[in-house]
């Protein structure tokens, strides 16, 4: 089994089997296109902290058979070592998703996205402001506007 | 405590520590923070715990592109959507974004979600006329509808998007409203919010069947008083009245232009029902008419004498189906006119190819008169399942292992999936409705809950209606095949003569001349 380094963006160097490092989409074609090389793949938009991350789920996925089937990721039910696993802060959480989407790994990128809708469902407005300190720019008027456009899908 | 309150000299110490933070580069930040960590007592990290929390919030929306965001959104419900859209400007935007709406009315319309188990209405007035005779109503592939498949263009993915796609053009609306109208219209049926109205002694006698097109705002009925009368579906204005039959008219259905009638004086009548002209009369019957169903080619007619006749309308040719022993109640033609299924007094369903007008199968099981048997429409999924094959015939199971796995096995990965097999269900005077499987001809599901026979039914794919002999109407769950509400909506003890359905609308007719229009789309 061969062997791939990759460099993080802060110029940390990981050395990864290559069937893990290929569960990248983005890696996977670079590899393609280079052959084999002795040389380190830059990953100028992934941090160290990051990558280590990712590193972790693609190798405990290593052996996962490649969906393309959008049904079967369509479901919000998460497995639980992914849930464990994406048990970070949200810093963490949202560059784990970029780093997923920039090295495009869907599955991982799936899995993200899935848990930053969870983190929202069923929250009502305020409670998603306060999860992600976000300001209400919105004017008393609009507001009660678009509480009354939006009223119709309460009390389900 | 506050920085002012500190004399002079502490303030400046602090200050220049702050400082030196300030401007140190960020490796040696790092240095610095894990040196006051170390030093830091419990009650201190767990001051940092409380504050830097809050402080890792980001609104993500800023950080990524777009398609991740609605990425996101695409994971979530209407309602959470909805909440999302109140957030700020920047959310509101994004949560109402019209391809997030797009995929949750593909999702929900005219169908059940597989994630939440909600189904909306299609709500396509225009285009959809429904139509019953003296037991059950019918979607029509035809006739009315006809215009609708004219429009669609050919080749489309799903036959949703077309008809929804053209919607949204006429109506110029985004899919958030699309899906909101059709949501309140679901949670009239689920909580029973509905108007309704009754037009007492519509006909002198009992109806027996009864038709209406939305579309056009009309409702049709049919009686033992040998009469036919068109009403307004607003308000029940008689708007006229059609004689000509000599006895009992029996079953009546509708299309954009015509009215097909058959009578217990054994004949088939065709009138426009704008002006109430009987078009013409067709022969041939050795019984009372009991029930007919036609599409564009054909008609089927089934007669009190058992015998079930198929009339071509293109080329005049009428064929003759025998093999009931008792009077036919009940005839649909599907799968594009290949097929008949018919239902009969003598208890028993049977399946016909029209090319060979030979019967292929007999559906058995009810123990008593079979009313109405309707089959499934095209998109009909469902999650009734084939029951496992029981434990004596393990040898089959073995056998046909090799090819297929057993029920058994697949049991828990089939409940979690629906079928899309053609059924059908029919109602009985058992007290029963039955699901049968039509590729195999078996019962899948006995539905239980009425006091008495039932003499009506119609069905869509969210929702279904049935009607007793005691004068009670059931609106039963589609996919679970649970009774969501039992009304009470005709007289103790009066049958439901006939029911018809709608995305928005009940209409059902009894034996003693009243008519009932329960409106859900208010």
């Amino acid at each position: 089994m061969s062997n791939v380094r990759l460099l993080s963006s802060d110029n940390e160097e990981f050395v990864v089997q290559k069937e893990v490092a290929e569960r990248s989409v983005l890696i996977k074609n670079m590899l393609e296109d280079v052959g084999e090389t002795d040389s380190a793949i830059p990953l100028p938009n992934v941090t160290a902290k990051v990558l280590k991350k990712v590193i972790e789920w693609c190798d405990h996925h290593s052996s996962d058979p490649v969906t393309t089937d959008e049904t079967e990721r369509r479901t919000t039910d998460i497995d639980e070592w992914d849930q464990k696993f994406m048990e970070v802060d949200q810093e963490t959480l949202f560059d784990i998703i970029l780093a997923a989407n920039y090295l495009d790994i869907k599955p991982l990128l799936d899995v993200g996205c899935k848990t930053v809708a969870n983190m929202i469902k069923g929250k009502t407005a305020e409670e998603i402001r306060k999860i992600f300190n976000i300001v209400n720019d919105f004017t008393p008027e609009e507001e009660a506007q678009i509480r009354k456009e939006n009223e119709w899908a309460e009390d389900r | 405590m506050a920085l002012d309150v500190i004399p002079n000299e502490e303030q400046q110490a602090i200050q220049q520590a702050w400082n030196i933070f300030n401007s140190a580069s960020s490796p040696q930040r790092l240095l610095i923070l894990r040196g006051l960590l170390s030093t830091c007592c419990t009650s201190q990290l767990s001051y940092l715990w409380d504050n830097v929390q809050s402080l890792l919030r980001t609104d993500f929306t800023l950080m990524f592109p777009t398609e991740i965001t609605l990425r996101i959104f695409t994971h979530l419900d209407a309602q959470t959507l909805c909440a999302a859209a109140q957030v700020n400007k920047r959310w509101q935007l994004l949560a109402n974004d019209d391809s997030i709406w797009h995929r949750m009315c593909e999702q929900h319309i005219d169908k059940k979600c597989a994630k939440c188990g909600w189904g909306l209405p299609l709500l396509q007035k225009r285009k959809i006329i429904r139509v019953s005779n003296n037991k059950r109503p019918v979607e029509m592939e035809d006739g009315c509808e006809a215009s609708l498949v004219v429009t669609k263009k050919p080749k489309t993915t799903a036959a949703l998007t077309t008809p929804l796609k053209e919607q949204q053009q006429l109506n110029k609306k985004p899919w958030k409203s699309v899906y909101s109208e059709r949501l309140v219209v679901e949670r009239h049926w689920r909580k029973h919010q509905v108007k309704a109205f009754t037009v007492k002694g519509a006909h002198s006698e009992g109806i027996l069947a009864v038709a209406f097109c939305e579309a056009q705002g009309i409702l049709i009925t049919g009686s033992r008083d040998k009469t036919i009368k068109v009403w307004s579906l607003a308000d029940g204005r008689l708007i006229r009245s059609m004689k000509g039959h000599t006895r009992a008219v029996h079953t009546l259905q509708m299309d954009d232009t015509k009215l097909v009638s058959g009578s217990m004086d054994h004949t088939i009548r065709i009138f426009n029902y704008h002006t109430g002209q009987c078009i013409r009369t067709l022969e041939g019957h050795t019984g009372g008419v009991v029930h007919l169903h036609f599409d564009s080619r054909l008609l089927a007619s089934g007669s009190s004498d058992g015998m079930v006749k198929i009339w071509n309308f293109t080329n005049g040719e009428c064929s003759t189906l025998s093999g009931h022993t008792q009077a036919v109640n009940h005839v649909r033609l599907y799968q594009q006119s290949t097929r008949l299924l018919s239902s009969s007094d003598d208890g028993r369903m049977m399946i016909w190819d029209l090319e060979s007008r030979q019967c292929l199968k007999v559906l058995e099981g009810h123990q008593s008169s079979v009313q109405a048997a309707i089959p499934s429409m095209p998109g009909f999924l469902h999650r009734f399942y084939q029951p496992p094959t029981p434990a004596a015939n393990k040898d089959d199971i073995e056998e046909q292992g090799s090819n297929k796995p057993t029920a058994a096995a697949d049991d828990q990965s089939l409940e979690q999936h629906r079928s899309g097999v053609p059924v059908a269900i029919s109602c009985s005077l058992d007290n029963t409705l039955k699901v049968w499987s039509l590729e195999t001809a078996t019962c899948l599901k006995t539905l239980f809950g009425h006091n008495q026979g039932i003499q009506s039914l119609a069905y869509d794919k969210l929702r279904m209606i049935s009607g007793s002999k005691d004068g009670e109407l059931k609106i039963w769950d589609i996919e679970s095949g649970n009774v969501m509400h039992t009304i009470r909506a005709h007289d103790n003890g009066v049958p439901v003569n006939a029911v018809a359905l709608s995305d928005t609308k009940i209409i059902s007719v009894s034996d003693t001349g009243d008519i009932r229009v329960a409106d859900f789309g208010v």
